[in-house]
């Protein structure tokens, strides 16, 4: 790796060997392990993506660092501290936008300062600067169930963003959307975090669109889930993936190292 | 516009039923103390309006139902909350709530008796008793099924404690609410009518019993119909307009033109 400015930076996230199963089966005492020994580490500002089969275990990964689940074994270590909870310092965005249908959007936005204690009219200032970001300012007093799956999304950044975060934990965030909506936030995604330099972990079974985004691609394994390889994408930004074809070649062959893991986690379904 | 031919259809139906029940009153085949006529029911609604003994009385029951209904909605929230929170709770007063459930409000009327006397309060309890089991249900399932996404963003937002309840779950699980406030009303309703029939008090179903005393089927039908008119208008003007405007704000309410 050829990346000494990142490399001599201290690490923000840290799994070391950490195993979490699930009970399984109709008596619920079988013990599905989803992950086996996987050790992470994510620098300061690095945006990471990870690829893996459906149920591999990537948003098992992605909770326990953001305090939601805890391993059953090994350590999670945020800025060198044990992970004992969700906080603040780590938002997560989800497949679903998760927003609140009995809040206007810019209440949505306005949540999580609000839960830090934030002022009225402070929160209410930053809620307006961060839906300006995300160009939804003129939608500001609706409600959720008027906006479009992209602009739910857009209000759900727009909520992790306006609480400032070191680090941004995206789980399949644009999985629903349509592939145009779905270029245009890979371009703005890359912009904003360009700006800001938070770190972010980013989940996703779309390969191309872990290629365009990550520093880093991690390559999940299919059960137990265990970080099988690793890609570095070293091309400037913002990238898009029409326009720079060394990214298809990284694709094909993240794809290629991926192959045997989609094809087990289809046999396993199959029966 | 849906809502106004609804209302139309509904009242040409109530007037189909007025004339009906008319036609067979005419036909004379039970004497007029057994099957009244609606001209004699509606006169005895009349009388029971300007004379102010209908208000009144609906308003001692009216008052009643608030003291007896807050209560029970006190009492079922806390409970409810209870039973969604702690697993311990739920199967055990969990269990017992939706036991005597199956017990009908009335029955708790002699116990009441035996503990407060012939006065109010045993009819404010046999309206608790008769309400709270709905509404503990309703809102403990209520709450079981805020979607967990939902908690989940909240709490990574730093959301925990009391703002976790009050600024999230309460307000998803808002609409279960309200349909369990709405059927415990209904419910509380019904309950404090068979208390108000059993001893004197003053109330609808007080004036239902004196009418069968005065052997008055006029009366008893007027005051039947009375005690289904306070109950159909508590219903709709308060329940059933709050429960729209949290589905339309929310989006939840099926815009349909079939």
């Amino acid at each position: 790796m050829n990346r000494p400015d990142v490399e001599s930076r201290a690490d923000k996230i840290r799994l070391e060997g950490v195993h979490k199963g699930f009970p399984m089966g109709q008596d619920r005492k079988g013990r599905l392990l989803a992950l086996q020994n996987v050790d992470i580490a994510i620098k300061q500002g690095e945006f990471v993506c990870i690829v893996g089969p459906t149920g591999c275990g990537k948003t098992t990964i992605l909770n326990i660092i953001a305090g939601l689940a805890k391993p059953d074994r090994g350590r999670v270590l945020v800025d060198g501290r044990e992970v004992g909870g969700p906080a603040p310092d780590r938002v997560v965005m989800f497949q679903e936008a998760a927003l609140f249908p009995w809040l206007t959007v810019i209440e949505n936005v306005e949540f999580g300062l609000e839960m830090q204690g934030v002022g009225r009219a402070e929160r209410r200032k930053r809620a307006e600067k961060h839906l300006s970001l995300v160009r939804l300012s003129h939608f500001r007093d609706s409600f959720v169930h008027e906006l479009s799956g992209g602009m739910k999304q857009r209000v759900a950044l727009a909520r992790a963003l306006a609480m400032d975060p070191d680090i941004l934990l995206m789980d399949e965030p644009f999985a629903a959307l349509d592939a145009q909506t779905r270029d245009r936030f890979h371009l703005e995604l890359q912009q904003i975090w360009m700006k800001t330099k938070k770190t972010i972990l980013f989940v996703t079974h779309n390969v191309s669109e872990a290629v365009c985004l990550g520093d880093r691609v991690l390559v999940l394994s299919y059960r137990p889930g265990r970080i099988k390889k690793e890609f570095t994408v070293d091309r400037p930004r913002p990238r898009e993936y029409r326009t720079t074809p060394e990214l298809a070649c990284i694709t094909a062959m993240v794809l290629d190292e991926l192959r045997g893991e989609v094809d087990k986690a289809a046999k396993e379904e199959m029966g | 516009m849906m809502l106004e031919r609804r209302g139309l259809r509904f009242a040409a139906f109530c007037i189909v039923l007025v004339a009906a029940w008319q036609l067979v009153a005419l036909l004379g085949i039970w004497p007029q103390y057994i099957f009244p006529a609606p001209a004699g029911v509606l006169s005895a609604l009349w009388t029971g309006m300007s004379d102010g003994t209908f208000l009144l009385a609906a308003l001692a029951s009216l008052q009643r139902m608030l003291i007896g209904f807050g209560i029970a909605f006190a009492l079922g929230f806390t409970l409810g909350v209870a039973i969604a929170r702690s697993r311990i709770v739920g199967d055990t007063a969990g269990q017992l709530v939706l036991g005597l459930q199956t017990l009908p409000s009335i029955c708790w009327l002699p116990l009441a008796v035996l503990w407060f006397g012939l006065n109010d309060a045993a009819i404010l309890f046999v309206v608790v008793a008769g309400a709270v089991g709905s509404i503990t249900m309703a809102i403990s399932s209520g709450i079981a099924h805020v979607p967990p996404l939902f908690i989940n963003a909240a709490r990574t937002m730093g959301a925990s404690g009391w703002n976790l309840y009050s600024k999230v779950i309460f307000p998803a699980a808002l609409p279960a609410i309200i349909a369990g406030a709405r059927q415990g009303w209904s419910f509380a309703w019904r309950s404090l009518m068979a208390g108000e029939l059993l001893f004197f008090s003053v109330g609808l179903g007080q004036l239902l019993q004196i009418g069968r005393e005065l052997n008055d089927i006029n009366q008893v039908a007027a005051v039947m119909l009375a005690i289904l008119a306070v109950g159909l208008l508590t219903e709709n003007l308060v329940f059933a307009s709050l429960e729209r405007a949290v589905k339309r704000k929310r989006g939840l309410e099926q815009e349909s033109g079939y």
